[in-house]
């Protein structure tokens, strides 16, 4: 097998250095105020005075940045140094844009170029040295189960075997197209919008509720149905159906390869008939919503087909209770999960929602700006209005507050209500910032009027066409399938190490978010571009780098939804323990709500909950297993459980061993993407294991009768369904469906079943 | 063979000689078997409406669109509601027109001090210096507003280890701030009737096992297969990442076996020490629950750490009738949690921290709410052998504004210094005894010399 000695960091760090080195030196030639340093470097130091004076404390003083600014280090989305001068001139400082033009612009980025883009990456590129990646095919079966869920198809796999890297690569497009692989990138949205905290697993009716009556009068539309069943399904299916709206946009734009700044421009939102019929919503495209042969509730004479996964386009026009014409979409901005899982209050006034759109969108952490952090409470508002005066508050609120006021049209529940001056939307103009955002004020606001509409579309269009945008889809992408944030910005305590290995890894983000704008905002060329890279697909790092050597490498604790995905792949159906939400959570899940942080580390809880999932999943699979035609078995085609490695004179039957041993291996590979020879060490513990405890249970013979009886057909939640197997299995007089359940008690325990 | 005895046989064999990375950092005894709860009251809690009161004082009168005429309370302190210098709010009649509601929250919290004050320091005017939830929880339970620092129950879990064997949840977390810093690792245990299952993993009923023995134990035999084939793998990985993975997984696996012995103190308190009998059927029962569990992980040797946590506090609306009842809540939650100890033994050995976020605005806002305020105060309670309860550490202005204390008396002074969750954590470091372990290092909280816990 040929392995794939990987610089790809190297090469992507060097593609930029000279890209920004022959900027900066060409127009330095011409245009700039630098000066050649005794060293031989060129400096600008006018742009020098700038940085340090109105940037560094965002970006830091090496440009490392901070949580509250970018690094830029490897700036890919600097663009040349005129384009960096625009966006300086139009942006920054967030706090006080205008500041910084014209010339004071142009120096600040030569400044940035140079001293960041050059001498910094010269310095990263000789920290690197080689990653030496895993076979494509190893990665074609991590990909597959971390993407869709499922083992990679036969086809795929001998494609890969052959050919390799433009295999895989294709084989990847085909996962990032299945239906499966949608499901996945909503989870990992939700990771960070949390807005499946309205599903009804986690509360029910949390959705139906959370929509006001006045607006939506067919919110309780499942009382319209008489059969107890019946309804609670359909309160169930309509609740989830809400909830799930701003994650099927993620879906939808995904799968039409829409450009994922719809996510937060979009002037439509996702509906399916079921929560069609409670916003009264107009399909974009027109046409009727697919109706599925079973139904999908059903209780006595009553019963409903339509496909609650048949999400379509549609706009809300209809008139509101304070509004009419409906709403004017901007993406998961106006949705009301979105709102009101980032609520807001009089006093708050949609500072709460501003935060959470700088930290989402713009991958930019307000509370961490220099200046917002006192270091007591002493002198806390000066001047009545102290956000609008008190220069301790300003240098968060000035950033913050024109955002808030962007939302003044949408209530502390979520609802659109132009904000006045009566109880209905309480507004004070005057003690807030009027709405903007990065120094640009919305058009034609008028304090003394009642406010316009569009303003969240207006908020969209500028997120989208701000830089950080592109880091902050990354930025998810990133997280979802590594399990592990980003490297945190460093600070004045940093070392060098911990600096080096934060700036490479921005440059690869950086790489990472220029593609996605090349890609015409192709959230898959992200997932891909990840799935393809060195880090991802790293078998073994030979760095200096601690703390880079511990960033790279994808491997991480499976998630509860990860695992019940994979075993359903590899075993056939899902550990039922696991269906419920406070289990996952005990698991290291979230539930979206109290708990939003997934635990990666596991405790001794989360080590029992893995043995116990072990010899449940064993004890069903095992005879489950054997017991179904060789076609459709998961986890032994091809071997039966008659096939003993000795006869009844305890000679060995060299065939039925070798049967036995390709078996272990087979689940070797589907369990743990390890390819082992039939005589390799591991193989043989296993197979000892196996032949001791088929020795041991026929010596002591504790009784033929299996604990796990396989008499009917299982569903994919492991739970018995009312059809019959062909071939029962309820005893056992060899003892080799005992042996083989304890070998896959060993196997699905292993941590490897637990990693990927 | 018992599971715990089956995994110390594996341990003295031998091969458990890599040690994870995680239970590298217990100390076995250090502290004598020591426990330690943060009880969180989520979203920032009143200081005056509980233990730092300010009464009808009219003192923001002059702010405009304020109710109550400006003042901090709707009710004056009684001088009766007193425990050595611990002086707790009355409750007003703006809680609720219903009288038994008023009857109820009055006495959970008259029953609250006068059962715990003796051995209770309350501590005032800590400022956090900030109105963030966020920057709050962490600066209140870590003494740091930076990111980087563990909770301190995470920390003492990390730093104290009852037993000789690693924690299989060293550090119970209910919610609130719960960063471990990676000292330690973080156990939720949402579902406690799932214990059983997971505590026994071979179990199918007391009679019946998934996988019979046959000559052997049969699960014991794959159990030491599998933990011998971590071994192979952790030698043999070369990523690094992956390495550290294993090693955990191999520390937790070990210790996950003790969790069987958490059923019978768990057993013990659903039979004999039920929520309805303290104080108050219906009250406070989700925290009740916490508390058992945490109690029963306590006494199996299972955990030396927990949070126990409440969220409502954040009460910008409406602020009476929901801060006051959710205090008598709490109070109802922190007294299951000492009786459960009580009836289990240990409560001598635990130490109680009641804390939240930050405090809120001493004046109502137009939703008759409050909203948030820097200043705040946490409730240490302490074990038996702390004698000199029944005390209050620092004080506020009579508009509840910052006061520089003099960190001998924690009384007001003009040569003292401000209070802050930095100098409270370095306190409790020194309190329960991990000031001087190499993890408190490492995560430094700022030099101290207030002389809280005398």
């Amino acid at each position: 097998m040929n392995r794939v000695i990987s610089v790809i960091l190297v090469v992507a760090a060097s593609l930029f250095l000279s890209a920004c080195k022959d900027s900066y030196t060409d127009e330095l030639k011409v245009e700039s105020n630098g000066i050649e340093l005794a060293d031989g470097t060129l400096i600008n130091l006018a742009g020098q005075d700038a940085y340090n004076e109105q940037c560094a404390s965002c970006h830091a003083l090496d440009g490392n940045g901070t949580s509250a600014g970018s690094s830029l280090v490897g700036c890919a989305t600097c663009g040349d140094i005129a384009e960096l001068t625009s966006v300086i001139e139009r942006t920054m400082p967030i706090g006080n844009v205008g500041k910084c033009s014209g010339t004071c612009a142009s120096d600040t980025a030569e400044y940035i170029f140079y001293a960041f883009n050059v001498q910094n990456i010269e310095e990263t590129e000789i920290t690197l040295q080689q990653i030496t990646t895993e076979p494509a095919e190893v990665t074609l079966r991590r990909a597959s189960l971390q993407l869709s869920g499922a083992l990679p198809s036969n086809t795929a796999s001998i494609a890969v075997a052959t050919s390799e890297e433009e295999a895989l690569s294709a084989a990847i497009d085909g996962i990032l197209s299945t239906d499966a692989f949608y499901d996945v990138l909503a989870e990992m949205f939700n990771k960070k919008f949390l807005t499946n905290k309205y599903l009804a697993e986690v509360k029910r009716g949390a959705a139906i509720y959370g929509l006001a009556l006045d607006d939506y009068p067919n919110r309780e539309n499942f009382r319209n149905y008489n059969n107890s069943t019946m309804r609670n399904c359909y309160y169930d299916t309509v609740n989830d159906s809400l909830a799930k709206e701003p994650l099927e946009l993620v879906k939808y734009l995904a799968r039409n390869n829409l450009p994922i700044t719809e996510l937060v421009t979009a002037d439509y939102t996702m509906v399916n008939w079921y929560s069609q019929q409670i916003y009264e919503a107009e399909l974009l495209e027109g046409g009727e919503f697919e109706v599925l042969d079973e139904a999908v509730c059903a209780g006595g004479e009553e019963a409903v087909y339509y496909d609650p996964n048949d999400f379509r386009p549609a706009r809300i026009t209809k008139d509101l209770a304070y509004e009419s014409g409906g709403i004017q979409h901007a993406g998961v901005l106006t949705t009301p999960w979105f709102l009101i899982r980032y609520p807001t209050t009089p006093t708050n006034v949609n500072r709460h929602r501003a935060r959470i759109v700088f930290d989402y969108f713009l991958d930019t952490d307000i509370m961490a700006i220099n200046g917002g952090n006192r270091s007591d409470s002493a002198g806390i508002g000066v001047g009545e209005v102290p956000t609008m005066t008190d220069s301790e508050c300003t240098v968060c609120h000035n950033i913050m507050d024109p955002v808030a006021s962007l939302f003044q049209n949408w209530t502390e529940v979520g609802r659109y209500i132009k904000a006045n001056r009566n109880f209905r939307n309480v507004w004070d103009a005057e003690t807030i910032l009027p709405p903007g955002f990065s120094g640009e004020n919305f058009p034609d606001f008028d304090p003394e009027q009642l406010p316009p509409s569009g303003m969240l579309q207006w908020l969209g269009s500028k997120l989208v066409d701000d830089p950080r945008y592109a880091r902050a889809m990354v930025r998810i992408i990133y997280e979802g399938i590594f399990g592990q944030a980003l490297l945190p910005s460093p600070n004045d305590s940093s070392t060098q190490e911990e600096k080096d290995a934060f700036n490479v890894q921005r440059a690869w983000v950086n790489e990472l978010a220029s593609t996605l704008v090349s890609s015409n905002w192709s959230i898959k060329s992200v997932v891909k571009s990840i799935m393809m890279s060195s880090q991802y697909r790293a078998e073994e790092v030979n760095l200096e780098n601690e703390v880079l050597k511990r960033a790279i490498g994808a491997s991480q604790l499976l998630s509860p939804e990860q695992l019940q995905r994979k075993l359903k792949s590899v075993v056939g159906f899902k550990w039922g323990d696991l269906n419920s939400v406070d289990n996952r959570v005990m698991y290291g899940g979230i539930n979206s709500d109290d708990v939003t942080e997934e635990l990666k580390t596991p405790s001794g809880i989360v080590a029992a909950m893995q043995q116990r999932l072990a010899v449940e999943m064993a004890c069903t699979a095992t005879s489950y297993d054997f017991a179904l035609p060789s076609g459709d078995r998961k986890l032994f085609p091809g071997l039966e459980y008659s096939q003993l490695p000795f006869d009844d004179s305890g000679i060995e039957l060299t065939e039925n061993v070798s049967a036995i041993k390709d078996a272990i291996v087979r689940l070797y590979w589907i369990f743990f993407g390890e390819r082992l020879a039939r005589d390799s060490d591991e193989i043989n513990v296993a197979y000892s294991l196996y032949l001791d405890i088929l020795n041991g249970y026929q010596s002591s013979d504790p009784g033929a009768g299996l604990k796990c009886r396989a008499t009917r057909y299982l569903d994919s939640n492991g739970a018995i369904t009312s059809d019959t197997l062909a071939y029962p299995l309820v005893a056992d007089e060899t003892y080799n469906i005992h042996a083989w359940t304890a070998m896959m008690v060993y196997l699905l325990s292993d941590s490897r079943f637990y990693y990927e | 063979m018992k599971r715990r005895d089956f995994i110390r046989s594996i341990a003295a064999s031998g091969l458990a000689l890599n040690l994870p990375l995680l239970s590298g950092q217990s100390h076995a005894d250090a502290v004598g078997g020591r426990y330690m709860v943060m009880v969180n009251a989520g979203g920032g809690w009143d200081p005056t409406s509980i233990c730092d009161v300010k009464g009808t004082n009219g003192a923001y009168g002059h702010r405009q669109g304020v109710l109550n005429q400006g003042n901090t309370n709707n009710v004056n302190p009684d001088p009766s509601k007193k425990v050595g210098d611990i002086q707790w709010s009355s409750i007003p009649d703006t809680v609720s027109s219903d009288e038994t509601v008023l009857t109820l929250v009055e006495s959970q919290y008259d029953r609250f001090f006068t059962t715990y004050g003796e051995r209770m320091t309350v501590i005032n005017g800590i400022d956090t210096a900030t109105n963030n939830h966020h920057t709050g929880s962490r600066y209140i339970w870590s003494g740091n507003s930076d990111v980087s620092h563990p909770a301190l129950a995470a920390l003492f879990a990390a730093t104290v280890s009852p037993s000789s064997v690693n924690l299989p949840m060293a550090f119970l977390s209910n919610g609130g701030f719960d960063y471990t810093g990676y000292v330690v690792a973080r156990a939720r245990a949402k579902s406690v009737g799932f214990f059983s299952e997971i505590s026994s993993p071979n179990r199918i009923s007391n009679t019946e096992n998934y996988l019979p023995d046959g000559a052997e134990d049969i699960y014991a035999k794959i159990f030491r297969a599998q933990q011998e084939r971590l071994q192979r793998q952790i030698s043999s990985e070369p990523l690094q990442r992956k390495r550290e993975q294993l090693s955990q997984l191999f520390g937790v696996r070990s210790a996950s076996a003790d969790l069987e012995e958490l059923l019978s103190p768990l057993s013990e308190l659903q039979s004999n020490v039920s929520f309805e009998d303290h104080w108050t059927a219906g009250q406070g029962d989700g925290l009740k629950q916490q508390a058992q569990l945490v109690a029963a992980a306590f006494k199996a040797d299972l955990a030396a750490g927990a949070t126990l946590h409440v969220h409502g506090f954040d009460t910008h609306g409406e602020h009476d009738s929901t801060a006051y009842s959710l205090a008598g809540q709490l109070f109802e939650g922190v007294h299951y949690l000492m009786v459960a100890l009580d009836y289990l033994g240990i409560r001598e050995k635990t130490t109680v921290v009641i804390g939240s976020d930050f405090g809120r605005t001493p004046y109502y806002n137009a939703g008759a709410g409050k909203d948030h305020w820097p200043l705040t105060s946490m409730l240490v309670i302490h074990g038996d052998d702390y004698v000199t309860g029944g005390r209050t550490f620092g004080a506020t202005t009579s508009d509840f504004n910052g006061l520089e204390i003099d960190p001998q008396t924690g009384k007001a002074s003009d040569s003292g210094l401000i209070l802050n969750p930095g100098h409270v954590n370095a306190e409790l470091r020194k309190l329960l005894g991990i000031s001087e372990h190499s993890l408190a290092k490492q995560f430094s909280v700022p030099e101290s010399n207030f002389n809280i816990f005398v």
